[in-house]
């Protein structure tokens, strides 16, 4: 029987969304590459590793449409991030602590993140990082 | 003779689409926006330079572009949401919309007719409005070359700018909705009060249907599903009298609320589509319809709407961001007085709602350059001062 979610899990870390950048960073910096991002308790979004490469790209190298999109309706601000908030992703992906290995895998592929939180009962109850999966996960 | 016109189509497309993104790359290396790369292109090859392309044969294509402009739009409506609350550029964004509004449409109302080949309150709103909206994209390919977007005089201008157009669209919608009532009142309510409930379903729903979606073994489905999704409501919206584009932008706010709509294979594949086709195929049928007579004809009307847009901003954006206490009023104020695509959405709707002519496109043109060249003028000399 193959490996599921909640065998794989890790506890899953939080941050709030007023969190400033730097502790952003600071808990990223660990081992964990995702963050989940709350609001009064309440799940809002989350933060993957990745989240912050986008603040870290020389000014002379951004394109204006990028930051401000075509009709300059809207600013990516996780190009110039202050707070947790305008770095997450509230597009939310999450798997079923009963979900398999091999399509935890698909959505990580599909989804490209490196990490994805594990949902019952509405509540996030861990996160699967790809070592994980790499680690138990058999070629075959 | 249908295989001819189909050859020629293809012909007009494929030079239009090289020469444009060719023309656009040098603009852009020369520190100047692609699009107006795209317009000149357009403004060479079409019927008043060198007459190879009419404009007609590429017409369907640049509706789609401008359809595919409001649709990405609308695809951020929740991020411009959230800087709705960033209270200084609010008073800022919404300062100069509702000021350079009022300026524009107090002296349109007394020498309009003198500048203009339009007398009526209808045409004079559409135009202040307009003429009110600020493009932030220049001035941000400025303050990026310079490094200085990411400092706080960059973000407050962004926000500013971000509130003013998306608060000047959504005064659009609800004018159009008016301006179309006003025609046969019941029938167009019945359709637009249709329209709004279909909108608000989908909205409400495209959760439980993105499911559904994410489920088809087709792997392009979500994409294919987008685009007929941006079809259908551009033309429900126009058949109910309201103007294509705006389906158009109410499409990318369902689509915004997908799942799928923030994975980055989603994205690219709509940036590349609207980016790489259809919106410089757009910019370029602009270009392509413009008249060099024509345009020095109206030169008179252009300087007058440019003037009244360019001053009301100037001193508006100066004396509030000094009131805000920012470090640098006149960089802020300059980057808030360009006039491009933003405001050529709303008078392209009023051209289609047959509010104006299309002649309103040859005096708005030349203020692209002239908006362009006053912000590249104040930011050299912002910079000589020190």
């Amino acid at each position: 029987m193959s490996v599921t979610a909640r065998e794989l899990m890790e506890d899953p870390d939080f941050v709030d969304a007023e969190a400033s950048v730097e502790e952003v960073e600071k808990e990223l910096s660990g081992a964990e590459n995702t963050l989940i991002v709350r609001r009064n308790g309440k799940v809002v979004g989350e933060i993957h590793e990745n989240s912050l490469l986008k603040a870290f790209i020389p000014e002379n190298e951004l394109d204006e449409n990028s930051v401000v999109g075509l009709l300059g309706l809207s600013f990516d601000q996780s190009y110039v991030p202050e707070k947790a908030e305008d770095l997450m992703n509230t597009h939310d992906v999450s798997v079923s602590p009963e979900e398999e290995l091999g399509d935890i895998a698909l959505v990580m592929h599909r989804e490209d993140v490196r990490a994805v939180p594990v949902k019952e009962d509405g509540e996030i109850i861990g996160v699967v990082h790809e070592n994980a999966v790499v680690e138990k996960g058999e070629v075959t | 003779m249908a295989a001819g016109l189909a050859a020629q189509t293809m012909f007009d497309l494929g030079l239009l689409l090289f020469l444009s993104i060719i023309v656009g790359e040098i603009f852009e290396r020369l520190g100047i926006e692609s699009i107006i790369g795209y317009i000149t292109t357009g403004l060479i090859l079409g019927p008043s330079i060198l007459g190879m392309i009419d404009p007609e044969s590429v017409r369907g294509f640049a509706t789609i572009g401008a359809s595919l402009v409001l649709f990405q739009a609308g695809l951020r409506e929740e991020n411009a949401a959230n800087i709705f609350r960033h209270k200084e550029g609010l008073q800022l964004g919404l300062g100069i919309l509702a000021g350079t509004f009022a300026f524009i449409f107090g002296a349109l109302m007394l020498f309009g007719e003198n500048f203009l080949p339009y007398s009526g309150l209808e045409a004079f709103v559409f135009i202040a409005l307009g003429y009110a909206l600020v493009d932030i994209a220049v001035p941000s390919k400025i303050m990026l070359s310079k490094g200085v977007l990411r400092d706080p005089t960059g973000k407050y201008a962004i926000k500013s700018s971000v509130i003013n157009v998306t608060a000047g669209l959504l005064l659009v919608t609800g004018l159009v909705v008016f301006s179309s009532a006003s025609e046969s009142i019941l029938l167009n309510l019945g359709g637009i009060l249709g329209f709004a409930l279909a909108f608000y379903l989908l909205h409400e729903f495209i959760h439980r249907i993105d499911d559904y979606i994410i489920m088809f073994e087709e792997s392009e489905a979500q994409f294919a599903l987008t685009f007929a999704l941006l079809l259908g409501l551009s033309y429900a919206t126009e058949v109910i009298g309201l103007s294509t584009v705006l389906g158009a932008f109410f499409a990318g706010i369902i689509v915004s609320r997908s799942d799928f709509s923030e994975s980055r294979a989603f994205q690219e594949k709509i940036s590349a589509i609207g980016l790489g086709l259809f919106i410089p195929i757009f910019f370029a049928w602009f270009g392509l319809g413009l008249n060099i007579e024509v345009i020095l004809a109206n030169m008179e009307a252009a300087a007058f709407l440019f003037g009244l847009s360019t001053v009301a901003k100037l001193g508006i954006g100066y004396t509030v961001s000094k009131l805000h206490g920012m470090e640098n009023p006149l960089t802020i104020s300059a980057s808030l007085l360009s006039l491009d695509i933003e405001t050529l959405v709303v008078l392209l709707i009023a051209i289609d709602l047959g509010v104006l002519g299309s002649e309103m496109l040859q005096i708005f043109a030349p203020s692209v350059l002239l908006s362009t060249a006053t912000i590249v003028g104040l930011y050299a000399y912002i910079d000589r001062r020190g």
